[in-house]
């Protein structure tokens, strides 16, 4: 309950806020309804990380889980290794990859 | 099946965080930025920040309605028969 009381004194401080702002002029009127407008984004955006967080979150089968964290980790090295070549700021080059990758899976694998 | 949930989890948290992030800059951070900045170029004028939303939550609304709707009618028409 203490939860919820602190939440919505969060947001009633806030629109508060918003509200003397507009009411002293300092923010032009066609702009008031941008604070409304962006907590109801943000919650939504709120409600659809935790649904998919929620999916993310039960594994029923460890070594699956172990497989598809080394599937993510590669994935994601070789996303870098490209932004390096368009960028043109990071060497790394391929072997170096592959390097990280063993050394990674050799980590996760030993400490099961 | 595992599989195919914690990409379909990973994908919608990673668009839900992209929508904040795109809408919390667009909001907040460029309205303080100089006009002639070159970020300007990847975000869309400011009335949109406003419209899309509302318009997004327009059709929302329309398509709840709809729905309930054609759940009644539905559930009428097992009645009446």
């Amino acid at each position: 309950m203490k939860h919820i009381v602190k939440i919505t004194t969060l947001l009633v401080a806030i629109t508060a806020l918003w509200i003397g702002l507009l009411q002293m002029s300092l923010l032009p009127r066609t702009h008031t309804w941008l604070l409304p407008i962006y907590f109801i984004v943000s919650l939504g955006c709120y409600g659809l990380l935790m649904v998919g967080v929620g999916l993310m979150r039960f594994p029923t089968c460890p070594q699956e889980a172990a497989l598809l964290q080394q599937v993510f980790l590669f994935f994601f090295l070789c996303l870098l290794y490209l932004l390096g070549l368009w960028r043109e700021t990071v060497c790394i080059s391929l072997g170096e990859i592959f390097l990280f990758r063993n050394m990674v899976i050799v980590a996760v694998l030993t400490s099961h | 099946m595992e599989l195919a949930d914690r990409a379909v989890g990973f994908l919608l948290s990673m668009i839900s965080l992209s929508i904040f992030t795109y809408y919390t800059f667009w909001v907040i951070i460029l309205p303080f930025v100089d006009s002639d900045h070159f970020i300007h170029k990847y975000f869309l004028p400011q009335e949109y920040a406003i419209l899309i939303p509302v318009f997004a939550g327009v059709v929302l609304l329309s398509f709840l309605c709809v729905f309930i709707g054609l759940v009644m009618l539905k559930s009428k028409k097992k009645k009446a028969q």
